[in-house]
C-alpha cells in the first residue's frame, strides 16, 4: 500500500485545485509504478516511456474527474491498465532471445553460466510478451505489483474467479513455452 | 502451477525503476498546446532526483529468489509470499536494527502483537525488523542474514484458514502466517536457521 507524504485526499484535492507542487508530489508517488507496468507489458524501454508520459499526462488532466468511488490507487491502475491495452506497439522486439544472448557474448568474462541464465530470462520475457494482452496484463499486476487477485479483479472490473482463470491460462501457456528451457525439476538446462 | 516459473516470473517481472527523465518529458507534454488540458508543473528537483532505492533494487535483483520449498498456497498464503520477495528485494529501512534475539522479539510483540519466539541460537545474524501495512493488514517483518545471502520472515494474523503446514514457504499455526525469502537462489533452506540451527 502507498504510504504519501499527505494523506491521498488531500494530495488529490490539491492537485485539483491545480496545485502544480502536488502533481509532482503525486508523480513521485506513482511513478515507478506507472514505469514498471509499462516496461513488463511493452517489454521496449522507448515505448515504456511513451506509454508513461501519456499516462501521467491524463491522470494530470483528468483527476478532476476522479471522485472517490475507488481508492487512488486503484484508479491510476486502472488508467495504467488502459493505456497499455489501448497502446498500439511502435518498436516489436526483434528476435529477443537472440538479441540479448548476443549482448551477453559481448560482455568480456561472462561465464557459460550467465549466458544461460540471461538466455533463460531473454525467454521468459519473450514467453510473457507473446501472451494476449488481457492475461499478460494480468500477470503483470500480478507479479511486478504483487496484487491479490480482488485486488487485480477491481482494477479490471471483472471476477476474482476471471483473474485467477486468466493466470492459470497464462501459467499454462508459458509452462508449455518455457519447457523446452528447463528440466524436469524446473532447473536451468 | 510450477514453483519454478512463479519465482521466475517474480524475478523477471519485478518493478523497476523510472527513468530521471520522465518528469521532463511529462512536463513539456502537459504544456504542449496540443495537450487536452494544460496543467502547470513545476521545474525538475536536482538533488533529490538521487533515489537510493533504484540502487537497492538494482543490487538485490540480481539474486533475489524465495523459499518456494513444496509450497502450493492460494490466496493468502501466496500474497504473504508474493509482500515477502518485494520486502526482500525493497531495502527499505529498518525500524529497529538490532542484532539481539530477545531485542527483536519484544519488539515485534510490542509492535504487532505476535511473538515470534525466535530461539536465542540461531544459525543466522538478525539485522533488525519494521512494520508492513498492507492491504489493511499488519504485518511483522523479520529481517537477517545467512552468510551473504539477505532473508526475511514476515508473521501475520491469518484472515482465513489455510492448509498449509510448516516446512514450507508459507505456512500457519495457532491462526498466525508466516513467510520465508531469501535471496539465496542455490540454498533457499538456509533461511530455515533462523529457528532450526540444525537443519
Amino acid at each position: 500500500m502507498i504510504v504519501l507524504e499527505r494523506s491521498e485526499r488531500e494530495l488529490v484535492s490539491a492537485c485539483q485545485r491545480g496545485e502544480s507542487e502536488a502533481f509532482r508530489e503525486l508523480f513521485e508517488t506513482f511513478r515507478d509504478k506507472v514505469y514498471s507496468i509499462a516496461l513488463r507489458y511493452s517489454g521496449d524501454r522507448a515505448v515504456a516511456m511513451d506509454i508513461s508520459q501519456d499516462i501521467f499526462v491524463k491522470l494530470f488532466s483528468s483527476i478532476r474527474d476522479f471522485r472517490g468511488d475507488s481508492s487512488f490507487e486503484t484508479w491510476v491502475y486502472r488508467l495504467v491498465v488502459n493505456s497499455c491495452l489501448d497502446h498500439r506497439r511502435k518498436h516489436w522486439r526483434l528476435v529477443p532471445m537472440a538479441a540479448e544472448v548476443l549482448g551477453s557474448l559481448r560482455t568480456s568474462g561472462d561465464s557459460l553460466a550467465e549466458m544461460l541464465r540471461s538466455e533463460f530470462s531473454a525467454g521468459i520475457r519473450a514467453a510473457v510478451d507473446r501472451l494476449a494482452p488481457d492475461l499478460r496484463i494480468a500477470v503483470i499486476l500480478r507479479y511486478t505489483e504483487g496484487l491479490s487477485y480482488a485486488e487485480i479483479a477491481d482494477v479490471l472490473g471483472c471476477s476474482p474467479g476471471t483473474v485467477a482463470s486468466r493466470l492459470n491460462r497464462a501459467h499454462k501457456a508459458l509452462e508449455r513455452r518455457l519447457s523446452h528451457l528447463v528440466g524436469k525439476e524446473g532447473q536451468h538446462v | 502451477m510450477s514453483d519454478w516459473l512463479e519465482l521466475e516470473l517474480a524475478e523477471e517481472l519485478r518493478p523497476v525503476a523510472a527513468p530521471d527523465e520522465l518528469w521532463e518529458r511529462v512536463r513539456h507534454a502537459a504544456i504542449a498546446p496540443s495537450a487536452s488540458a494544460v496543467v502547470v508543473l513545476p521545474p525538475s528537483r536536482s538533488a533529490s532526483w538521487a533515489r537510493l532505492p533504484v540502487a537497492a533494487i538494482l543490487t538485490l535483483a540480481v539474486a533475489a529468489a524465495t523459499l518456494w520449498l513444496v509450497a502450493r498456497g492460494q490466496g493468502t498464503a501466496l500474497d504473504l509470499r508474493q509482500l515477502a520477495i518485494q520486502e526482500l528485494r525493497g531495502n527499505r529501512k529498518l525500524t529497529i536494527e538490532s542484532a539481539s534475539t530477545a531485542e527483536i522479539n519484544d519488539w515485534m510483540r510490542r509492535e504487532t502483537g505476535f511473538d515470534p519466539a525466535l530461539p536465542e541460537r540461531s544459525g543466522v545474524q538478525l539485522t533488525g525488523a519494521r512494520v508492513v501495512e498492507k492491504s489493511g493488514v499488519r504485518v511483522g517483518e523479520v529481517c537477517f542474514r545467512v552468510g551473504d545471502e539477505k532473508a526475511v520472515l514476515l508473521v501475520a494474523r491469518a484472515v482465513q484458514p489455510m492448509e498449509l503446514a510448516h516446512g514450507r514457504a508459507a505456512w500457519q499455526i495457532h491462526g498466525v502466517s508466516y513467510a520465508l525469502a531469501t535471496s539465496s537462489t542455490e540454498h533457499p533452506e538456509v533461511a530455515c536457521q533462523l529457528c532450526h540451527s540444525v537443519l
